[in-house]
């Protein structure tokens, strides 16, 4: 009938069912959600340290991402700065968990889910590269 | 990306645990099948 599963299937069943945790971890439970919530908030506080009054900032909602949207009210200095002094693109650009500020409401972001589902694969090879490291065949020794 | 993995390393702790697993699912010998000959009862006699 059906022989054994090939170490691929295996393989490919592992990284499966590791998506799909890493899938209800940032959907249904709500971490991606929470994340961009908190990164978020720092990106506000650092829009309001700037004092520039009518700029406004938020992350990527549909979908989730980690782009901060600046609009409002913002010359050429005011965003890039200079030499000496930063713009509100390094301020919102450092906040952490930020990866990229853009004045275009309409630019394309890396959606928040691919980045997560990216981290979870390495994570499970990792952890199957330990597997192998502890449950591989080892040769019998000749003593 | 550290904020990221930082935020999210419970989940991804139970990855690499379930990476883990499939390891051992994978790389481990399945049980050999026996090969000797059963040992020959003695004839006491």
């Amino acid at each position: 009938m059906h022989g054994p599963m090939s170490r691929w299937t295996k393989a490919s069943i592992g990284l499966a069912v590791a998506l799909a945790a890493g899938w209800i971890a940032h959907g249904p439970i709500g971490r991606g959600a929470a994340f961009v919530d908190r990164t978020e908030a720092y990106a506000r506080a650092e829009v309001a340290a700037a004092g520039l009054p009518g700029v406004q900032v938020g992350l990527g909602r549909d979908p989730l991402s980690r782009t901060a949207f600046l609009s409002g009210p913002a010359n050429d200095f005011q965003r890039e700065g200079n030499g000496w002094e930063v713009g509100l693109n390094g301020r919102v650009g450092g906040a952490p968990g930020v990866a990229a500020v853009s004045w275009d409401p309409a630019a394309r972001a890396v959606p928040l889910i691919a980045e997560t589902l990216a981290l979870t694969a390495f994570f499970y090879l990792i952890g199957l590269g330990v597997g192998w490291v502890f449950f591989r065949p080892r040769r019998q020794g000749f003593l | 990306m550290l904020s990221l993995l930082a935020f999210n390393i419970v989940p991804l702790l139970v990855a690499a645990l379930i990476g883990v697993v499939a390891g051992r699912w994978i790389f481990s010998q399945p049980a050999a099948p026996p090969t000797d000959k059963p040992a020959e009862d003695k004839d006491p006699s």
